[in-house]
């Protein structure tokens, strides 16, 4: 092959990857541009409560303090990987993270003085979403047994406190209250 | 040194689009946020006249240095409104966002390394060194300027960084005008200089009428107001609020969690 029809070759390949790559993500930015808040709020899949309660009091007290009882932490992985939902729980967990993300872009498109609060709740996002990724990971590679344990259930407990945590706050502020972090499932 | 009628009307129209523009960025005070694609605005007018001028003095080989002098000072300043724009979107609190320095700087390497190595590869035909250079200097600029683009596209999107509405405009004209010189520079590239440069030529004046259609929607678009900024109503505040703190909790627990 003569060196100008390689690069016609790869020089095509690149034109079409740009195209691509820029045609997807554009419409994917557009996409979000036309969402609005509370269809975003919508979007967020609901937990299932029960489980994560479950989970999460097995290792905290209501208040949220940490159990220090015998008892406490008493659920093997097998029992918190099935209360939370198995990879179909996680999955909504990232999925919510990526929710969330979308919701920072709004706040930050549509309301320039919250650029700040915007800013701190998409890396928060982006963290969780790493986290959560990472736990999902772990059972595509098999070896999820050996994190359970440090992932799922301090998961679920942060779940709890989030959701206890943002029910004071819907109350204290009389706005509806988050549905999908109370869980309807 | 001949210049057909066409070549002659779409100097005058990219003359007169430039100066509308440059009214447009000046009267409506665009040009303080946009301060370094306000200057290559003001380059292109003044390259247009100086270029005139040279020519009506048919002094061939100050047109070729002056026109491939500003060429160069061109692509700087286009490169200049890459980081423009990538900090407007990628500082949105006046610091490069933590999860996203990086992912860019990574892409910038990626794609000047890539970029590099696929400007190597073609022979283009051409009558002197320079020539050979200058089309292969043209490809590498395009194909740059297009990844760098797509890039920030697609880190925003992945990030969730939004962009501002004229910064969008600015950005959809220059991906659109990159990519298309870059389809048209792989073309020039492949073929050289040879039937005489007439298709170089030809392919030049596409190039020009693709920057015409970039400029007339950059005047429009930037002739226009960005929609109202709106008072954040309180509901969304607190719901805004509530999540972050909740979220707080959330990540700080994994990551305790993921600690040894």
């Amino acid at each position: 092959m003569s060196p100008n029809l390689l690069f016609l070759s790869l020089a095509c390949l690149l034109i079409a990857f740009i195209l691509a790559v820029g045609i997807y993500y554009a419409l994917r930015l557009r996409a979000s541009t036309s969402t609005e808040w509370e269809a975003l709020l919508g979007k967020l899949i609901a937990i299932d409560r029960n489980g994560v309660d479950a989970v999460a009091l097995d290792a905290i007290e209501p208040s949220g303090q940490r159990r220090t009882d015998k008892l406490a932490r008493e659920l093997d992985p097998d029992e918190v990987w099935k209360l939370l939902g198995g990879l179909d729980g996680v999955k909504r967990l990232e999925s919510n993270s990526r929710i969330l993300v979308e919701m920072a872009a709004y706040l930050q498109r549509s309301y320039p003085e919250a650029a700040a609060v915007a800013e701190d709740l998409r890396l928060q996002a982006k963290e969780l979403e790493l986290h959560v990724g990472r736990l999902r990971m772990a059972d595509e590679q098999g070896s999820i047994e050996f994190h359970i344990a440090t992932y799922a259930q301090n998961a679920a407990v942060a779940y709890y406190l989030m959701e206890q945590r943002l029910q004071v706050l819907c109350r204290r502020a009389n706005v509806q209250t988050f549905r999908p972090l109370q869980g309807t499932r | 040194m001949h210049l057909t009628s066409i070549d002659l009307l779409f100097w005058a129209m990219s003359f007169i689009e430039d100066v509308v523009l440059l009214s447009v960025m000046v009267l409506r005070g665009r040009f303080r946020a946009f301060p370094i694609f306000t200057s290559l605005v003001a380059l292109n007018i003044m390259r247009t006249i100086v270029l005139f001028v040279i020519r009506q003095h048919d002094a061939r080989a100050a047109y070729f240095y002056t026109f491939w002098l500003l060429a160069v000072v061109d692509v700087g300043l286009q490169f200049g409104i890459v980081y423009e724009l990538g900090s407007k979107i990628f500082r949105p609190l006046g610091e490069w966002a933590p999860d996203i320095k990086g992912r860019l700087l990574a892409w910038v390497i990626v794609s000047i390394l890539s970029t590099s190595l696929l400007t190597l590869i073609p022979r283009p035909s051409s009558s002197f060194w320079m020539q050979g250079l200058i089309l292969k200097g043209s490809f590498f600029s395009a194909a740059l300027m297009s990844e760098l683009f797509v890039g920030m596209i697609a880190l925003s999107a992945v990030a969730g960084l939004s962009w501002s509405s004229h910064l969008a405009k600015i950005a959809i004209g220059l991906t659109l005008y990159s990519v298309g010189t870059l389809v048209l520079e792989t073309v020039n590239t492949c073929l050289g200089l040879g039937g005489g440069g007439r298709i170089y030529e030809d392919l030049s004046r596409l190039r020009i009428a693709v920057y015409l259609g970039c400029v007339a929607y950059w005047i429009i678009a930037l002739w226009r107001n960005a929609p109202p900024v709106r008072k954040m109503p309180d509901h969304v505040r607190q719901q805004a609020s509530a999540i972050s703190q909740a979220v707080k909790i959330r990540v700080e627990t994994l990551r305790q969690s993921g600690e040894p």
